[in-house]
């Protein structure tokens, strides 16, 4: 039992602050597409008469502009992703995904992914803004370690599971409180976190795992193994022949023929204008599966189907993987299941963070003032990572209104100057100055919003924008509840036992 | 008790990846069809394999233990596959 607990309480620390940011920035990616609305303007903003149309537009611009596209292009078509298309040309020479937009005069131009509002916190989600892949990888790792957390939080608490559980003892022993508070979150939300662990570290760290197994147990023809789940037919090399492609048009109704009913969301076109060019459209098709994945594969110069995929004809490592996903990005019912996963996401955050203060009120010295150095550099770090966090991400969509293309330096300026601060103050006065932050950036959003777009909340409910009447509201009951943290920090520092690094001298 | 989280850490990758690789390969059926769900039940076979770590009696028995179990894993994977019991398809 001792073990299990010092397993806990220290893979939970090296854990804890990153899943911390992997959670408050999660919880908000649930609703990425509702937030790109939010500030969303200009040419952007305008729903195109002709979607197929202006997304053949963006291709032939781009094939035009640069012809080594034909290689790899990825179409976004307008609808869920945005009234605008976007597409991504996977450039074979250098590995990397380019991404391309047409402007407000209709010319094209590049749009790199990652860079602002809320593609940013989207990738802070699972990189913490550090440069991928290795941020991706770190994550990976704190998705393992996030396991081991688990099963030791499990094994401690089982043996008063029964007396426990449903205890929230409000008291005078405020620290019991709060170990009630933590062990009933954890316990009640278990089979959401279990599901996070392995499909963080599957999404994270999934292809690096491929390794071992390709060279120690499937003597390196895993890869070859795996191509009909991932791709269905056989990959084919271009043939080198010119032979036109068929436009998006023709493409898009030979897909709908194959597969009724499925929405498509996006095209990854291959070779295009060789006689090997292959089409795939990926949408959403309902079959009463937990995950809506559809696919058609085409040959793009004659239309033939070659290969589709649909939830109920999906290899069984398929519907694992992409059940999976499905559960991690809580895309599987209707608008209510969002707001389920933004308030797990929130109570995960809430988790991590009480476990560390936890671990700094478990450590206490009762008898004297002086705290030891490692209370007070653990305390600093909590409240530097995660309230650099809230305060940096309500500074990216200050940024996303007001100043767009500034949303990344936003969130690093506000992110180091709150560690930095975390670090120079006493404890307590760090909490409850970098709260008053966190509540103010957050009650900044709804503001900035409307000098942003000159709608103001109560405008926005009554045009019916409600993703921007949405998203100000959060902001403003988040706002409210960063206060109430503040004030009773506050409150602690100055009322509760002198003898902790939460107390103000 | 570092030796604990080391012997997790060195050995809980290894010894999930030999029990997978000899469960898959062993497990009848198309590979192509195995493979990948035989991936992916590496994720929770690694933590098992830690916690594993943490459960003997002291940090000797725990390394003895996975370090033994890992060779033998191992042992049988190239062995039967050397014998020509089980195999990679394709």
């Amino acid at each position: 039992m001792r073990r299990f607990l010092s397993l806990h309480t220290w893979v939970g620390l090296i854990a804890g602050m990153a899943l911390f940011i992997a959670f408050y920035a999660g919880a908000i990616t649930v609703f990425s597409h509702e937030i790109g609305d939010w500030n969303r303007s200009g040419a952007a903003a305008a729903t195109p008469a002709d979607p197929v149309g202006r997304s053949q537009q963006l291709l032939d611009d781009l094939l035009k502009q640069h012809p080594q596209a034909a290689e790899s292009v990825y179409l976004v078509l307008p609808g869920e992703h945005g009234p605008q298309p976007s597409a991504y040309w996977f450039e074979a020479s250098t590995g990397e995904s380019r991404r391309f937009m047409l402007e407000d005069s209709n010319t094209l131009h590049e749009d790199a992914f990652g860079q602002d509002f809320i593609e940013f916190i989207y990738d802070l989600h699972f990189t913490a803004g550090l440069p991928k892949p290795f941020g991706t990888y770190l994550f990976g790792v704190v998705c393992v370690l996030y396991g081991l957390a688990l099963v030791s939080g499990v094994v401690i608490y089982t043996p008063t599971l029964v007396r426990n559980l449903f205890a929230l003892r409000l008291g005078r022993n405020v620290k019991r409180m709060w170990q009630d508070a933590h062990n009933a979150v954890g316990m009640l939300s278990l089979p959401f976190h279990i599901i996070f662990a392995w499909s963080g570290a599957v999404l994270a760290l999934g292809l690096l795992l491929l390794v071992p197994f390709q060279t120690m147990v499937y003597e390196g023809k895993l890869l070859k193994l795996l191509e009909r789940d991932f791709y269905g037919a056989p990959q084919v090399a271009a043939a080198h022949v010119a032979k036109p492609t068929l436009p998006l048009e023709t493409l898009l109704q030979r897909g709908q023929a194959a597969l009724p009913g499925m929405e498509v969301e996006g095209i990854s076109l291959v070779n295009i204008g060789d006689a090997n060019a292959r089409a795939t459209l990926y949408g959403v098709v309902e079959q009463r599966r937990l995950n809506q994945l559809g696919s058609v594969t085409l040959d793009g110069a004659t239309g033939a189907v070659v290969d589709q995929v649909a939830p109920k004809t999906m290899t069984p490592g398929m519907i694992m993987l992409r059940g999976l996903q499905t559960l991690h990005f809580g895309n599987f019912g209707p608008d209510a299941v969002k707001w389920l996963y933004f308030v797990l996401g929130l109570a995960g955050a809430f988790l991590f963070y009480s476990g560390n203060l936890l671990w700094i009120e478990a450590r206490r010295k009762r008898r004297q003032v002086e705290q030891p150095r490692r209370t007070r550099v653990m305390a600093a770090l909590t409240l530097g990572v995660c309230l650099g966090c809230v305060a940096g991400v309500s500074a990216v969509f200050v940024a996303g209104a007001l100043a767009p293309g500034l949303g990344r330096p936003a969130y690093y300026t506000v992110f180091l100057a709150c560690m930095l601060w975390a670090c120079l103050r006493q404890p307590a006065r760090a909490g409850h100055e970098l709260l008053w932050l966190c509540a103010l950036a957050t009650a900044a959003i709804p503001l900035a919003g409307w000098i942003g777009s000159g709608e103001s909340l109560l405008a926005a409910a009554w045009h019916g924008h409600w993703h921007r009447f949405f998203v100000d509201a959060v902001a403003l009951v988040l706002a409210f509840a960063y206060w109430r943290v503040a004030r009773a920090t506050l409150h602690r520092g100055r009322e509760g036992d002198p003898n902790s690094v939460w107390a103000l001298h | 008790m570092w030796a604990r989280y080391l012997a997790a850490a060195m050995l809980g990758l290894p010894l999930s990846v030999g029990l997978i690789g000899l469960l898959a390969l062993a497990w009848p059926g198309n590979q192509e069809i195995t493979a990948l769900p035989a991936v992916m039940m590496a994720f929770p076979m690694w933590i098992a394999v830690m916690v594993l770590a943490f459960v003997f009696r002291n940090a000797l028995r725990a390394w003895l233990w996975l370090g033994g179990a890992t060779v033998v894993c191992f042992g049988l994977l190239y062995g039967l596959k050397l014998l020509g019991w089980i195999g990679v398809q394709a």
